[in-house]
């Protein structure tokens, strides 16, 4: 390899620097890090922590104040709620991980034929994701819930509806950006046609900085599905979610302060955690935000 | 009296991945009143470099490692902010290869050259209009009277460049710092901007440092010329004693690559082959002996000194006694 | 030392490899509310105007113009990748395919091009070997031995194999320009468009990009159209010459024979133009005025608002291209005779 030149020299740092390790030197990063992985764990190994079976009730031992038997007391039937909540953190994250992995797929796809597609199609798309972003989240719930009852797949459709607009908004601009990229007029001199330039060209680039804006909405995913199911149109009891938990809590604040904070808790730390943790992605793939040259 | 600009052994450094680039290196030139010196160098020269260091502009990744700038005896290197702020744009003025750097896209150009004229307090708002009308008529901006409320935008590249001209002659500055002007242009449009830089000086009495890739606007329109090579001086000389006689090899090869120069029956084009060399290593040898195709042992054993050759001509080379 | 440029035997072959005749692109320069409120009448502009031009099998033709003189367009017209209003486009005879799909991909084998931008026009998440390889695997040539081809085509362009696993943002200016040129040779294209291939390089080196494109047209019998604003890059590159002012050929003609005398004011405003480094020798009076805008073409011949010879009759009538000399044409009404003064009679 001969020396480099002046422009090389101070050129920006190749990306194959690891990536994880600027994640790592970043303080807010690594408090992310460590709060993602320990509720991803706990959703894992869900079965194995929680000490109870969260829906076996024992009425007798009804709303009692944390203890050394049940960490966060129990609620007004009788149920353990720290295994209440390690259970909730398996759906919350089932759900937003199914919900954004869809809501990705859908808005990926069309903002994708929105932003490369013809004029026509684009002024379709982009109509249609603008009236369903227009509807507010709650008022489509209800209108679903009047269609198909409540349920986690009634709070995953309600996320899709909700997040599909937007990531297909962001995927059209993207796409509208890099069809006059020079490299996209290269691929089709050569001959590529529609698909190829998407698949091969386009989506590699769209993606990086897609998929942490979807991480950073993972807590936002976790708390439409704790408020949907807070209002009763997810998640049915007797099933453990962080809504009905808080909404058990909230029905009972009078007798007992302690169910509400262990069904708030997670969604704050949860917060925290996935955004931190996006935040600190985005500065270390992003090599403009280094601050060495 | 003393020169108007005095570069003596300046030695810039920037911050790179892996260690210090060293993108100039023990410059040393000095520049009198009234003279146009045109700065002439390839990428990797740093001619942009030492013409934003006398600015003072440099990025913050940027280090003076070592040397001195002095401008009418002043040090400038050791003045305080505000003190060079007192002297950008009125003694010293800069006039950049993209025109939308100099000028602000969402102020009328009326308004950024009456703004320009702020120390100016005992002139009125009107008569610094008028100045300013007066001086876009002058670098040839059709219907200043009218044009002058108009953005950026709505003008061509062409004339952006004139009205960043006519910004910093606003200031009646002594040094004006011309860095790449015409790059940017087609070169219709650059051959235009050199006739008027020639008119101007009729009129302008200050001192103009032309920094250039191209050999060819540095003959039209300079008396001297500084050539650098990967953060080295490698030669100056007065202009036609340089076209007429270069010394250094790179100064030749260059002149050789000047497509205006291909002679008659030339089969291909003449090229410096090799690259330039690495800028973070230390100087131990000619700057040029990679590429150089006059090389000798001991060019590359240890780097040349600068000396005379003629009056005024001075030269980095082993060959010429260095 | 340097090479000779070895033009390659002329193929038998009378017809021209590619003919572009009377071609017209037009592009919506201002949307049609901003229209009819600014009182334009017709919004759209015609990048390229009535074009007419010949390159035969193994020739070079260079393209010449300023910024907005249509040149990029019309090769990317040629390509195929901005719609054509009226002409055609011929290669080898046949005519360009009109309704895309498998012609137009094949078309594509048969013509390359090379981008302005150097490393942009390499797509940035992919390797080198990758992007040399694309040409193979876009039509469906996998079989071949790619890791072969990679290595064949860089040694071509004159990189060593280091360069392979090397990514874009890796590379300086003239090696993404070979790597691009590489690209462009895949599938042994017969003709190749160079749009601006020496933009942003020092002087030093631009010879390089350029004697590389005379070698690989004399090993490979290529042929080329070269794009340029720059004058004297087509001198030794190309044959013959074109002009391009506005969106029209206003001078066509052997490139000797223009640079020794040009017929059109442009093209003498042009050749006028180029700085020459000799303090001894003051260059002309550049001409004045600036390009007009393409949505208000002057009427008659649209050099008269800059033209020093211009008479009453250009500002009331388009000239036709007239012959001047054996394939040396020009669009004026008083071409610059031999001797170089305007046969207006004016000096």
């Amino acid at each position: 390899m001969s020396a480099p030149t002046f422009e090389e020299a101070t050129a920006p740092v190749p990306q194959r620097r690891s990536a994880l390790r600027h994640l790592l030197a970043d303080p807010l990063g690594r408090f992310g890090l460590t709060l993602v992985l320990v509720i991803l764990l706990t959703a894992i190994f869900a079965d194995a922590i929680a000490p109870y079976n969260p829906t076996a009730i024992a009425v007798p031992n009804r709303l009692q104040g944390p203890s050394l038997a049940h960490l966060f007391g129990t609620d007004q039937l009788g149920r353990d709620v720290f295994s209440r909540v390690v259970l909730g953190a398996r759906i919350a994250l089932e759900v937003a991980l199914v919900a954004i992995t869809l809501a990705l797929a859908v808005g990926g796809a069309l903002g994708l034929a929105a932003g490369y597609g013809p004029r026509w199609l684009d002024g379709i798309l982009v109509l249609v994701f603008d009236t369903i972003r227009s509807f507010p989240t709650i008022m489509f719930a209800l209108a679903l819930v009047t269609l198909i009852g409540p349920s986690l797949e009634t709070v995953i459709v309600v996320v899709v509806a909700t997040f599909a607009p937007s990531y297909g908004r962001i995927v059209r601009t993207q796409t509208q950006a890099l069809k006059h990229a020079e490299f996209i007029l290269a691929e089709r001199s050569l001959g590529a046609g529609a698909v190829r330039i998407l698949a091969v060209h386009a989506v590699p680039n769209i993606v990086g900085p897609l998929f942490i804006l979807a991480s950073m909405d993972v807590p936002v995913v976790i708390t439409i599905e704790a408020g949907l199911s807070f209002l009763g149109f997810g998640v049915r009891p007797p099933t453990p979610s962080w809504g009905t938990v808080l909404n058990d809590g909230y029905a009972f604040i009078g007798n007992t302060p302690w169910i509400i904070l262990a069904g708030g808790l997670p969604l704050v730390l949860s917060t925290l955690g996935f955004t931190f943790l996006g935040e600190a992605l985005r500065d270390a793939i992003d090599p403009r935000l280094r601050k060495e040259i | 009296m003393a020169a108007l600009l005095e570069v003596d052994g300046l030695s810039v450094d920037f911050a790179g991945s892996q260690r210090p680039i060293h993108a100039l290196r023990d410059i040393r030139f000095s520049m009198e009143r009234g003279r146009i010196v045109g700065l002439v160098g390839e990428s990797g020269s740093g001619k942009s470099t030492l013409s934003l260091a006398v600015l003072r502009l440099l990025a913050p990744s940027a280090r003076i490692v070592s040397g001195t700038i002095r401008f009418d005896g002043v040090d400038i290197l050791a003045l305080s902010d505000e003190a060079m702020r007192a002297l950008r744009g009125r003694r010293i003025a800069m006039v950049f290869q993209d025109p939308m750097s100099t000028l602000n896209p969402v102020l009328s150009v009326g308004a950024q050259m009456i703004d320009v004229q702020f120390r100016d307090a005992d002139l009125s708002r009107k008569q610094k209009r008028a100045r300013a009308v007066s001086l876009l008529a002058r670098v040839g901006i059709p219907d200043p009277e009218r044009r002058i409320d108009d953005f950026p935008h709505q003008f061509s590249g062409g004339m952006r460049q004139r009205i960043s001209i006519a910004m910093a002659l606003l200031g009646q500055p002594d040094l004006l710092i011309a860095d790449e002007p015409t790059t940017a242009l087609d070169v219709t449009l650059e051959a235009q901007i050199l006739d008027l830089l020639r008119d101007l000086r009729r009129d302008f009495a200050g001192a103009i440092l032309l920094v250039s890739h191209h050999l060819g606007v540095v003959a039209e329109f300079c008396d001297e010329v500084v050539v650098l090579y990967a953060g080295e001086m490698v030669e100056q000389a007065p202009v036609g004693e340089l076209f007429a006689n270069p010394r250094h090899p790179y100064t030749r090869a260059l002149l050789d690559c000047d497509p205006g120069r291909l002679p008659a029956d030339a089969r291909s084009f003449p090229t410096i082959p090799g690259r330039l060399p690495d800028l973070g290593a230390p100087r131990t040898q000619c700057v040029f002996a990679a590429r150089c195709p006059l090389a000798i042992e001991r060019c590359r054993a240890e780097p040349p000194a600068m000396i005379d050759v003629a009056p005024g001509h001075r030269a980095s080379c082993h060959l010429l006694g260095g | 030392m340097s090479r000779p440029v070895t033009a390659p035997a002329v193929i038998s072959s009378v017809a021209e490899l590619l003919e572009v005749e009377r071609l017209r692109v037009r592009f919506r320069a201002v949307k049609p509310l901003n229209a009819w409120l600014g009182g334009i009448r017709d919004p759209m502009i015609d990048a390229v105007a009535d074009v007419s031009l010949d390159i035969p099998e193994g020739g070079a033709f260079g393209l010449v113009g300023e910024s907005g003189s249509g040149k990029t367009t019309l090769g990317r017209a040629i390509m195929g990748l901005v719609p054509v209003e009226s002409g055609e486009v011929r290669l080898a005879g046949a005519a360009f395919p009109k309704r895309g799909g498998r012609a137009l991909k094949a078309w594509r084998r048969r013509i390359a091009m090379t981008f302005q931008d150097p490393t942009g026009s390499l797509s940035p998440r992919l390797t080198v070997r990758t992007l040399i390889t694309e040409p193979f695997r876009i039509h469906g040539m996998t079989s071949r031995d790619l890791g072969a081809e990679a290595r064949r085509l860089i040694a071509l362009v004159g990189l060593s194999e280091d360069f392979l696993d090397r990514y874009a943002h890796e590379l300086s200016g003239g090696q993404a320009r070979r790597v691009g040129i590489a690209r462009a040779l895949a599938l042994d294209p017969r003709l190749l468009i160079a749009d601006e291939p020496t933009a942003g390089l020092d002087v030093s080196v631009q010879g390089e990009v350029l004697n590389l494109l005379a070698r690989l047209r004399g090993e490979l019998g290529i042929a080329l159209l070269l794009i340029t604003h720059n004058l004297a890059a087509v001198r030794l590159s190309a044959e013959r010459l074109g002009v391009m002012y506005m969106g029209r050929l206003v001078e066509t003609g052997p490139t000797g024979a223009v640079f020794r005398g040009a017929a059109h004011p442009y093209t003498a405003a042009l050749l006028a133009a180029i700085p020459i480094a000799d303090p001894t020798r003051h260059r002309k009076r550049a001409i004045a005025g600036e390009v007009p805008s393409l949505l208000h073409r002057p009427p008659g011949c649209e050099f008269h608002t800059r033209c020093p010879h211009a008479q009453p009759r250009c500002r009331a009538e388009a000239p036709l291209a007239r012959e001047i000399a054996t394939g040396h044409a020009a669009r004026c009404h008083f071409p610059i005779d031999a001797g170089g003064s305007s046969s207006t009679g004016s000096p």
